[in-house]
């Protein structure tokens, strides 16, 4: 068993495909072979062969590496969530493993990666760590004791210059937070990019040296020794000379984190400066331009890559606008209705009135008219006619006084046996 | 803020979009239309009371009730007669003096101030000497 090399088997999926490699790990260094590929419905297949190699070489590690939007530097542990320290007071945070069934032993995020590249460039000065992976880059502002910010910008549909310019702007934001300015820049890609290397030196104005090593290089890299597993979100506290023991991680879940918790990573990134200055965004989806439809739809889009893979609970408090917004309409709902009510009502009142004015009005006239000319017997008033009947005695007197009452009337007279004369008048009120 | 509402699940966020959607096209219609509501109601009320003031007519409108109203009304005229004829209508009979209908205009010109009725159809007099009976129907409001 002594005699069995140590080997460590890499691989990472980008876009569609997973890309396997293995190297013999030596004191004089490791020796790679060959870069396997395997397209993601070959999913099964990939696996199978990283069991073999760990069947082949009892002594291995299998590295990945997490390309997730949702890790972040911090300057403390937080025991819900995945962590890796990284340098001194450093730790790197992300909210949960997920790298499916595939097996994983050691698993390092891309700003472990870029710090064990640079760590020993760095000084009190601030230099600015950029790491082009998955095409996101990763970017930290360090000094030789701790690393000020971490970020990620997506690069996914921007042009260079677009990546560039955001590089840029991120910058300026944590000049504005910290009145510091990067130094020098360091920047470790995975893939030759001389354009965009070219448009970050015109728009940072600095010059950027970079070092291009590849990701199976980087991790076998962090596996090669011990004491860079520390670094890594897998807690492998086994020697690597009991690898047989080493327990693959394979769909490992973490506790759901409180909003707190992902608010607290969004506060620790920069990406709070892109609303005071919209035109200052660094954009996590691929869209180049925020309009208020675009931030609307990813305000309210599941599909944002901050919450990607992430299940926030619903919270009691999410109910209270909708508590406050039904109590208030159903308070007025119901006002409404008793005022409606109260409106009708008095509204009916002032037309009763009219008419009881009308009848009113109408009656004195009518008794007005007869004065001493003649004797009501019976009248029937309504709101449109009048129908009198009587006793008269001067005939024109009553007309007259009828007439200018009621003009237009129908005024009949019709003698009675007894020398008296009877009248009957009809009119329209 | 506009960060929080990212981090937000997809159910709260539409949980706060309804309440955005029911507050801006049910709570402040209905606020606004209360408020005019409320202004048109003042304003009846108002003339209401200009009207009761220029009649004398003391204290509020009162709902209609048989015994009241009968009770109110004989303080004025000789006989009263009131009659139910369903739930809402009433038959009216009142026998006054001659001299008396002065009072009983100023009777009529009151009675919808006075209680929350209306005089429905005609209103019959019959005179014999001196005695005027008046005959109407009236309805709650």
């Amino acid at each position: 068993m002594q005699n069995q090399p140590y080997v460590t088997i890499t691989h990472y999926k980008e876009r569609e495909f997973y890309f396997l490699n293995y190297a013999i790990q030596t004191e004089d260094g490791f020796i790679p072979k060959e870069i396997e590929q395997f397209h993601e419905s070959e999913k099964e297949k990939f696996i199978e062969r990283i069991r073999q190699l760990q069947k082949k070489y009892p002594k291995n590690q299998v590295i990945s590496l997490s390309l997730t939007f949702n890790q972040v530097v911090k300057d403390k542990e937080d025991p819900n969530k995945a962590c890796a320290k990284i340098f001194k007071e450093n730790y790197v945070v992300q909210d949960k493993i997920d790298i499916g069934n595939v097996p994983v032993t050691l698993y390092f995020s891309p700003f472990a990666l870029i710090y064990e590249e640079y760590k020993n460039k760095l000084d009190e000065k601030l230099t600015l760590l950029i790491g082009l992976f998955d095409r996101k880059l990763y970017i930290m502002f360090a000094t030789a004791d701790k690393i000020q910010q971490s970020w990620i910008i997506g690069t996914r549909g921007l042009s260079e210059k677009q990546v560039a310019d955001r590089v840029y702007k991120s910058m300026k934001a944590y000049y504005k937070i910290s009145y510091k300015f990067a130094d020098q820049v360091e920047m470790l890609v995975n893939d030759d990019s001389p354009k965009l290397l070219k448009v970050l030196r015109e728009e940072l104005s600095m010059s950027i040296l970079p070092t291009q090593k590849t990701i199976h290089y980087l991790l076998h890299h962090m596996g090669s020794e011990q004491s860079h597993f520390m670094s890594s979100f897998i807690k492998s506290y086994l020697s690597v000379t009991q690898p047989q023991d080493i327990p693959s991680v394979e769909q490992e879940e973490i506790p759901l984190h409180s909003n707190e918790d992902i608010e607290d990573i969004a506060l620790n990134s920069l990406d709070d400066i892109r609303l005071n200055n919209p035109s200052d965004t660094i954009n996590t989806t691929e869209q180049s331009k925020t309009s208020f439809l675009s931030k609307a739809k990813s305000t309210f889009s599941s599909n944002s890559v901050r919450i990607l893979d992430k299940k926030v609970p619903v919270s009691l408090f999410s109910f209270i606008p909708l508590l406050f917004v039904l109590a208030s309409g159903g308070y007025f709902a119901m006002q409404n209705s008793g005022l409606e009510k109260k409106i009708n009502l008095i509204a009916s009142q002032s037309l009763a009135q009219s008419n009881s004015t009308l009848f009113s009005m109408t009656s004195k006239d009518v008794f007005g008219a007869m004065g001493k000319n003649a004797e009501l017997q019976s009248a029937t008033i309504s709101t449109d006619n009048i129908e009198l009947k009587g006793v008269v005695w001067g005939i024109e007197p009553l007309r007259n006084s009828l007439d200018e009452r009621f003009p237009n009337g129908e005024f009949i007279i019709k003698p009675l046996e007894n020398f008296m004369t009877e009248f009957s008048f009809k009119s329209k009120v | 803020m506009l960060e929080n509402l990212k981090n937000q699940s997809i159910v709260t966020k539409v949980l706060y979009l309804l309440s955005l959607l029911l507050f801006i096209l049910w709570v402040i219609p209905s606020m606004v239309s209360y408020y005019s509501d409320m202004e048109h109601y003042k304003g009846s009320q108002q003339e209401i009371a200009k009207l009761s003031s220029k009649y004398g007519v003391d204290g509020q409108t009162q709902p209609f009730s048989k015994e009241l109203f009968q009770k109110n009304t004989e303080k004025i005229f000789e006989k009263v007669i009131v009659q139910n004829l369903d739930e809402k209508r009433y038959s009216i009979e009142i026998e006054m003096k001659r001299e008396d209908l002065k009072n009983f205009h100023n009777f009529i010109d009151t009675l919808s101030l006075r209680y929350y009725v209306q005089i429905e159809g005609e209103l019959k007099f019959t005179a014999k000497d001196d005695t005027v009976n008046a005959f109407f129907t009236i309805s709650k409001l």
